[in-house]
């Protein structure tokens, strides 16, 4: 069960909630980075395991940092977190933040849910926070993609062979994009 | 008798989903398929940009949750 007192980010799609130890225990949340197929795609993931007590250390240490915001992603209608969305890194001189999303539950990887989760992030970022950079990384192009499309990223660069995914060396695609860049497309009730 | 769009749709949908030729993508939707996350639907959109020589607006999302409604764009797209 969802507390609403923890939702603190809310769309028409998803809210962002706070996470808390109930999160631990009611969703996947620790088992998704232990899921090889999950991670396929995700850089610097299913190396070494995960454990639920790895998990609540890490959820101690975003707890007490004051420059990570990470958040858990709720689809309306739903009771547990499907993923988490996060601003890290982040520098109130350069007002600026790196970015990441992880969809663990692979039902909620849908356009509306994938796409909302981010823009309410980086409406809070620039709104909220006050930055006025987010940039990223990912090893796949189509990520990139999404990125600059629907919000109006741009490719910063490629970091060659900066990671080792599936048993070989592949490259990183960095991403960036400033406050006046923002321009998330419209999402109308159609769109799924 | 399949038209020029559609056997090029299918050949795209083969290259995107990798479930063989013997799929029947045409009743392939948002609805029916676990594998069109939001991923595939950037690499449907951007294959189907190369293919047909196109540029797809944001705002026409909505289009591209099934074979059929894809079709039927692309068939509106040309007239």
């Amino acid at each position: 069960m969802i507390d609403q007192r923890d939702l603190f980010l809310k769309g028409t799609y998803v809210d962002l909630k706070v996470l808390t130890y109930r999160d631990i225990e009611d969703s996947n949340w620790y088992g998704w980075f232990n899921d090889q197929s999950l991670m396929s795609g995700i850089a610097s993931q299913h190396i070494m395991p995960n454990s639920k007590e790895k998990q609540i250390d890490y959820l101690k240490s975003i707890n007490q940092s004051n420059d990570q915001l990470v958040l858990g992603i709720v689809p309306k209608d739903l009771d547990e977190i499907v993923g988490v969305v996060s601003l890290k890194n982040i520098n109130h001189f350069l007002k600026a933040a790196s970015h990441a999303q992880i969809i663990g539950n692979p039902n909620f990887r849908t356009f509306p849910i994938s796409f909302e989760s981010n823009k309410l992030i980086f409406d809070h970022a620039f709104l909220g926070l006050g930055l006025r950079r987010i940039f990223g990384g990912s090893i796949n192009p189509l990520q990139v993609e999404f990125m600059c499309r629907f919000y109006g990223f741009r490719k910063e660069g490629i970091l060659k062979c900066a990671e080792f995914k599936n048993g070989e060396f592949v490259d990183v695609h960095l991403i960036g994009m400033l406050r006046d860049e923002y321009h998330p497309v419209e999402l109308n009730n159609k769109v799924r | 008798m399949r038209n020029d769009t559609e056997v090029k749709l299918q050949g795209l949908f083969e290259e995107v989903f990798k479930a063989g030729r013997e799929v029947e993508y045409s009743e392939y939707s948002i609805e029916s398929s676990d594998l069109w996350d939001s991923l595939a639907m950037i690499e449907i959109i951007l294959k189907i940009e190369k293919t047909f020589n196109i540029a797809v607006p944001s705002n026409d999302l909505e289009k591209f949750s099934s074979f059929k409604s894809i079709y039927m764009y692309l068939s509106d797209y040309k007239k």
